[in-house]
């Protein structure tokens, strides 16, 4: 009688420990999984192919801000792919997407990294969305498109 | 004896029941957590709106542009620019995602001219259309045709096809 009861307890322990450690694993997954920037990475790279198109359909010189919240990511241009990644992750974690070029107009092949950050002297540059830097600029002249970053300087020297 | 019995029920329970219910739960939810992420985006035809407008706008490929002044016409098509070799030349197609079909049409004359982007691919993706890795667009537009410094009615007739991704 003894014996059965103690196998009870055991059994029961054990299919407690094996769920704990279920829940555990789908905790710990589902967080993994809830910081995971891929979609938005996917998503900013195909928006600015689009967004590039139509400024290549511009038939004037203009300068225009990319309109997505773009604080968090870097961007590389590079042979008709626009690459987005985040800097901690590194570029081979980034995605791409390719565009259009246009021969008559050079696109300026360029890595737009805002990110930068200076401890010590508490410069923060990309993660400051109420600031009036801009993350993501196209300059687009008769005979060039450049993609760059606007940066209020001299808020750094008051 | 009744122990052993117990013992072999508890073993087959777990080996048969309790384990594969924990395997099948997890694949469940790791499938539904992948599906977040392999969520297909897609450009709903627009990738092919604004290729098509920027056939039109752009003075670098078929816009009429005023040599003197420089500005723009994009209800005009430039004759001398509506020739497949300009228009491959200038748009840098290098990825191969991009086909088109155009033909202009002169209203008064009657002569209609056919130009291509990807000649092959454009044909070939016609075929092909009805699936989600192509998206395909036509238009037909009323357009003036710029020829020898002379304005004549026309229809132009754009026919796009994107490779996604």
């Amino acid at each position: 009688m003894k014996k059965s009861h103690t196998d009870l307890t055991i059994g029961t322990l054990m299919g407690l420990l094996v769920l704990l450690f279920v829940v555990i694993l789908m905790l710990f997954r589902g967080q993994k999984e809830s910081l995971n920037t891929k979609f938005d990475k996917r998503f900013l790279s195909m928006d600015l192919s689009m967004f590039i198109d139509t400024i290549y359909s511009s038939p004037n010189d203009l300068i225009v801000k990319y309109p997505q919240k773009t604080y968090d990511y870097s961007y590389r241009f590079e042979k008709s792919r626009i690459t987005v990644y985040k800097n901690k992750e590194g570029i081979k974690l980034g995605e791409s997407f390719p565009f259009t070029e246009q021969k008559d107009i050079e696109f300026i092949y360029t890595t737009v990294d805002i990110n930068y950050a200076q401890d010590n002297n508490e410069i923060t540059v990309g993660g400051d969305e109420g600031s009036d830097n801009i993350p993501l600029v196209f300059e687009k002249t008769k005979h060039a498109l450049l993609p760059t970053s606007k940066i209020k300087t001299e808020e750094f020297f008051d | 004896m009744n122990d052993k019995k117990s013992q072999t029920y508890t073993a087959l329970n777990w080996v048969f029941i309790r384990i594969p219910l924990v395997i099948i739960v997890l694949i469940f939810y790791l499938m539904i957590l992948n599906m977040h992420n392999s969520t297909e985006l897609s450009g709903h035809n627009i990738e092919n709106i604004i290729l098509i407008k920027r056939l039109l706008y752009s003075p670098g490929l078929l816009a009429y542009q005023d040599t003197q002044t420089g500005r723009v016409y994009p209800g005009i098509i430039d004759i001398e620019k509506f020739d497949t070799k300009i228009i491959e030349s200038v748009l840098l197609n290098k990825n191969n995602r991009i086909a088109a079909n155009l033909e202009l049409k002169n209203i008064k004359t009657g002569e209609i001219k056919r130009i291509y982007i990807n000649e092959e691919r454009a044909s070939a993706w016609d075929d092909y259309i009805t699936f989600d890795e192509f998206d395909s667009s036509f238009q037909k537009r009323h357009v003036r045709i710029s020829q020898n410094n002379q304005f004549y009615p026309g229809t132009l007739k754009i026919k796009v096809y994107v490779r996604n991704g």
